[in-house]
């Protein structure tokens, strides 16, 4: 079921320019992507780069932590977005592939977030979170 | 035969086998069923062949809810009715809007889905459409190319309407009414009263005026009421002998459940994903799509069922005219689909969703892929049209004001029930999963749904299908009239109209209007072939079909 973020618009708000708010709060953001929560920073930095328009992603993404505080952690993210499996080896086109498929999987099975009235799928909303600490 | 009822001389007591009030779409539909058949026929129309402001004015009621249209411009009162205004939209109701759902008080139809399918093919004749079908299956050629794909599969099932040129039922069955001989229409005849027998459930005449002051009776065998969703409660809400509170009325029901098919923006579609163009119509305009869940997953979601069209563009509001204070949304768009527009946009594109379509509109290549020069919309208004609760609060009542005649007017109180903003939020949100799931694009929630109010905003229109109001029912603890359509405690007395559902689907109602009728023509036929003490006594069985009772 989607959850809808954008409730808490008082909170959206303060991260209205998620970049700059996340660079000005280098601490808390981008401590755990440095520490990358067990995966390697490596691959969360691929991921990231799955998606070349990083301002784009990092507004959403900077949305998405706004109200999910908790997923602040570059290792909880990637886990999340990969699933447990292994892909510290992969290339990036089955990395890409990973993605899709998660995505897809979300959607039909109702696992969507709604960031600012957009209904994206929980992968993709967690994949512009990891962009948004990436550039933090 | 058609004449004016001014022409009736004062006290004259007309007699038929049935008098029909109402010449509109169920009226005449009724008349012309009738005039085959061995019954004489009173057809009593309020107005003349033309719109007379002094008889439309007879329509004006008191809003005492949230705001709606004035109800002299919901309803037309000359010969023909409201299809003189009517845009033509034609199509069944669901098969599950007969079902009962334990999520929905009130709901299922003692009538199954199939036990209309013969009078809804007549139906489609009357209203002079393409095709008696209104399966998919023979329609997609005319519709967008999403309604070519496995819809189940995603759980969207397809809804197609058929436009009708609109039949003004006035102007086009007027010459048959005309030259029946066993039907007598009579313009400018205005019910003010049903007269019932004394100590009977029987009633004996109606008490007709006209605006030029003459008044008279008709005295039948059997009654029709086909005056419209308000009209039908309000003239058996007038108190008459023995009946203070109205005819139907015994449990407190009549005029309850007043419902609508209101039509609410949900939302918008932004087409990107490799299946961007499926949403791109391509183009008859006599046939028009409409996306719903399927019934599992209504069930399955404890969700109504509303139907969702889905226009090009990017998404406007025109506010009726009558809320006057929010005319200044009229100019501006709908919802702030520009705030992260372009970052989901080019998100996606990174992710490589988009697919040709999508990738041709960024580069500008689509107008020389197509040839014409012209680029579909990357932006679609999305809109539901509910399936509106039966709320008993929902009701007409009389009002203390009267009418030239001196008969009570309506006083409409419509109100939406509690849970019906989330049901739309849900279905709404399902939608736009399935948007993402089938690779179209992305869905944006409309603001006023992203609210987490209960409340419907005032701008939320209603439109003029007006339901429910002597709705059918097992008995009068529940309803008014019974699954034939016979109210229950005035056994030569029928209502013909959407007034009698007792839930109302999303689908235009004039083609089941209409449908009912003719089914309810054979039930009056049946009971005019028995003696009147037999009338009326069948019960139903689990199944929903009649058996009688000795």
């Amino acid at each position: 079921m989607t959850r809808n973020f954008s409730e808490d618009r008082r909170l959206i708000l303060r991260l209205a320019a998620s970049t700059a708010i996340i660079a000005a709060t280098p601490a808390i953001w981008a401590g755990p992507a440095r520490a990358g929560g067990g995966c390697g920073p490596d691959l969360a930095s691929r991921l990231a780069a799955l998606i070349p328009h990083a301002d784009s992603a990092a507004r959403i993404g900077g949305r998405y932590l706004a109200v999910t505080p908790a997923e602040a952690d570059a290792g909880l993210l990637v886990s999340s977005i990969l699933g447990k499996q292994e892909h510290e080896a992969a290339g990036d086109a089955v990395l890409r592939r990973v993605v899709g498929e998660n995505r897809q999987r979300d959607f039909i099975d109702g696992n969507t977030v709604s960031v600012d009235g957009w209904v994206l799928s929980r992968t993709e909303a967690r994949l512009c979170a990891l962009v948004a600490l990436q550039g933090a | 035969m058609i004449t004016e009822a001014r022409e009736v001389p004062d006290g004259t007591v007309v007699e038929a086998d049935v008098c029909i009030v109402g010449a509109g779409a169920a009226g005449i539909a009724m008349a012309r069923r009738l005039a085959g058949e061995d019954v004489s026929v009173c057809l009593l129309e309020s107005g003349g062949f033309e719109y007379d402001e002094a008889t439309q004015n007879l329509y004006k009621g008191v809003i005492t809810g949230r705001p709606y249209h004035d109800l002299d411009v919901t309803r037309l009162r000359f010969f023909g009715g409201t299809t003189n205004h009517w845009s033509g939209w034609c199509s069944p109701l669901d098969p599950i809007d007969f079902e009962p759902r334990p999520y929905l008080p009130l709901s299922g139809w003692r009538i199954r889905y199939e036990d209309l399918d013969g009078y809804t093919a007549e139906a489609a004749d009357i209203c002079q459409l393409p095709s008696r079908s209104f399966e998919l299956a023979d329609h997609q050629a005319n519709l967008p190319e999403i309604y070519r794909q496995p819809l189940a599969e995603h759980g969207l099932s397809a809804r197609v309407w058929q436009l009708s040129p609109p039949t003004r039922f006035g102007e086009t069955y007027g010459p048959e009414i005309e030259a029946a001989e066993r039907v007598r229409c009579l313009l400018g005849a205005n019910v003010v009263g049903i007269q019932m027998q004394e100590a009977s459930d029987l009633v004996d005449h109606l008490r007709v005026k006209t605006l030029a002051g003459t008044a008279f009776s008709v005295k039948a065998r059997a009654y029709v009421l086909a005056a419209g969703g308000i009209e039908n409660a309000r003239l058996l809400l007038q108190p008459t002998n023995g009946r203070p509170n109205g005819i139907g009325n015994g449990g407190d029901q009549l005029g309850r459940y007043f419902m609508l098919h209101p039509m609410v923006p949900i939302g918008t579609v932004m087409a990107i994903g490799s299946n961007g163009g499926l949403l791109q119509s391509s183009g008859e305009d006599v046939v028009v799509g409409g996306l719903g869940l399927t019934p599992e997953e209504q069930l399955r979601r404890e969700l109504p069922n509303h139907v969702i069209n889905v226009l090009p563009g990017r998404p406007t509001w025109v506010a009726p005219a009558a809320f006057g204070v929010l005319k200044r949304r009229v100019r501006k768009p709908l919802e702030d689909t520009d705030a992260l527009f372009d970052d989901v946009k080019f998100v996606l594109g990174d992710l490589d969703e988009i697919g040709e379509y999508a990738y041709a509109r960024v580069s500008h290549r689509l107008s020389e892929m197509l040839g014409d020069g012209k680029l579909p919309p990357d932006l679609y208004t999305v809109l539901l049209r509910m399936e509106h609760l039966p709320n008993p609060d929902s009701r007409i009542q009389l009002a203390a004001e009267r009418d030239a005649l001196g008969s009570q007017r309506a006083a409409v109180n419509w109100a939406f029930s509690e849970g019906e903003k989330e049901g739309i939020r849900d279905t709404a949100l399902r939608f736009g999963e399935i948007v993402g799931a089938m690779s179209i694009g992305r869905f944006h929630l409309t603001d006023w749904l992203q609210e987490k109010t209960r409340e419907f905003p005032n701008w939320i229109d209603g439109d003029y299908h007006h339901m429910g109001t002597t709705r059918m029912s097992d008995s009068l603890a529940t309803g008014v009239c019974d699954w034939d359509c016979r109210v229950h405690d005035a056994r030569n007395l029928y209502i013909a109209g959407s007034s009698v559902f007792p839930t109302g689907g999303s689908s235009n109602p004039t083609l089941s209007i209409i449908a009912m009728t003719l089914r309810l023509a054979d039930h009056v036929l049946d009971d005019l072939s028995r003696p009147i003490g037999v009338r009326g006594m069948e019960a139903f069985d689990d199944r929903g079909a009649a058996t009688a009772v000795d």
